[in-house]
This record gives C-alpha cells, sequence and structure tokens, in this order.
C-alpha cells in the first residue's frame, strides 16, 4: 500500500496513506482530482490546533483549482506517538480526512 | 472504520462512518459529489447540494470529546457564521432548522452582558443511534 509523506511549514513529517485517501475520496469525490491539492494544503497551510482534542490538528488553505463556490482545502491530521523497535518514542503523525469547503475570507487559511 | 446504517425519523436511510483512530464521525445521508461545503463550527463540517439545499454528510472532528458532558451539560459550540458566504447565510440557517440537520443539532444562541448582538451556538444532540454506536467503543 502506497503512501504519501510531506512536511509541513515547522517540517513535522505527515503521512496519509493510499486506504485513507480511497476512503476520502469514497466519501468526498468533490476532492478526487486534488490530491496533490491536499498535500500542498499540510505543506503550506495554517495549522490550528482542534479545540476539545490537543492531538488533532487542522491545515486549512485556499485552493482555486476546487469547483466553484469552493475556494479551500481543509486537511484533519492527527498527531500520534509510536514506539519503535529499540522502544523509542516517534512521531506519528497522519491525514485523518480532508474537505473541499467555502469560506468568505481566506485570512484564516494562511 | 466502524459503519452503522440506521433510518432517520423522517423514515429515509443514514449511516454513520466512526473512524476510532482518528475519532472522527461522519453522518452520511446520500453518498454523492458535494457541490458546497462549509465549517459550521470549528469541528462540525456540513456538505450539501447547493442547488437543492440537500444536507449531504455532517462531519464531527474529535466526536467522542464533543459530545462528553460538561460540568453545566452538554457543551454548545460557536456556529462559524461570520465565515460563510453572504449568499449561503440563509441556505445554511434553513438547513439547520430543518430535517435531517436538527435530528443532530440543535441551535441557539448566547447574548453576553453589553453585548452588539448573539452568539450563535449549536450543541449535539443525541440521536437514538448514537448511545448504540458509542457504547460499540
Amino acid at each position: 500500500m502506497r503512501r504519501w509523506t510531506v512536511q509541513d511549514r515547522e517540517e513535522r513529517e505527515i503521512y496519509l496513506t493510499e486506504e485513507r485517501w480511497e476512503h476520502i475520496v469514497t466519501g468526498h469525490p468533490e476532492l478526487r482530482e486534488h490530491l496533490d491539492d491536499v498535500l500542498l494544503t499540510v505543506r503550506q497551510g495554517h495549522r490550528q490546533q482542534q479545540p476539545h482534542d490537543p492531538q488533532a490538528y487542522v491545515y486549512r488553505k485556499p485552493c482555486s483549482s476546487l469547483r466553484p463556490p469552493f475556494n479551500s482545502i481543509l486537511v484533519v491530521v492527527a498527531f500520534r506517538l509510536q514506539t519503535d523497535s529499540d522502544g523509542r518514542w516517534q512521531p506519528n503523525n497522519f491525514v485523518i480526512t480532508a474537505w473541499g469547503i467555502v469560506m468568505r475570507r481566506h485570512e484564516r487559511s494562511g | 472504520m466502524i459503519e452503522i446504517a440506521s433510518t432517520l425519523s423522517t423514515g429515509k436511510p443514514v449511516r454513520y462512518e466512526y473512524d476510532p483512530e482518528g475519532d472522527l464521525l461522519e453522518i452520511v445521508f446520500r453518498q454523492t459529489e458535494a457541490t458546497a461545503a462549509i465549517e459550521l463550527t470549528e469541528s462540525i463540517i456540513l456538505r450539501f447540494d447547493l442547488a437543492t439545499s440537500e444536507p449531504l454528510s455532517l462531519s464531527f472532528i474529535g466526536f467522542l470529546r464533543l459530545i462528553k458532558p460538561a460540568k453545566y451539560g452538554a457543551p454548545h459550540f460557536r456556529l462559524l457564521a461570520d465565515e460563510w458566504p453572504d449568499d449561503l447565510q440563509g441556505q445554511v440557517s434553513a438547513m439547520l432548522d430543518a430535517a435531517p440537520l436538527n435530528e443532530f443539532l440543535q441551535i441557539g444562541s448566547y447574548i453576553p452582558r453589553r453585548a452588539r448582538r448573539a452568539i450563535p451556538l449549536a450543541v449535539v444532540k443525541q440521536p437514538q443511534a448514537f448511545p448504540q454506536f458509542v457504547s460499540s467503543q
């Protein structure tokens, strides 16, 4: 199973598995042609911690290639830890899901 | 992924898709391509058909935390109405007041002292399917 790994603006490594991408576009087919835009949102988007889940962050970024009135992409990323083969804790940050959204302003999208 | 098929009070089918790893719940009313979607709150996303005002899915980020009772009861969340485009404001408000969304969300407002206007709020209701769903965790 493939997976794509990118770094956000502060060099945190985040991955998206092919399995999750297939689930995203099955549920949100409006994103089917926008894998690169979703990954770009994680690379360059504005990051905001979820108010009720300190291990979940939302990345937002304007996207002009979506079909109007969609104008932005929102990606939810889980920030977890896992142990490696030596028992050391390592980051395990992965995309949970993504949406195309319509926003009035783009300031929040970074 | 946990999927539970159920029925709304209107008799229409609904499907609950819960991702326990990401604590994400998506309530799917009809699986098709959306023509618009907005952030109702910082943690609740609505996808819908722009032409017909048909809600297609309602997603809850950090679902189990969202429904966890607070000291004074069910937590309320600020609607991000100021961030919805002007031409969608009325349409979204009408959808929130009608089925199926009003089976899952209750809308209210908070008026702080000396405030110029009310703050719109949403609270997650507890429909019959939720306890069955949550108890499976």
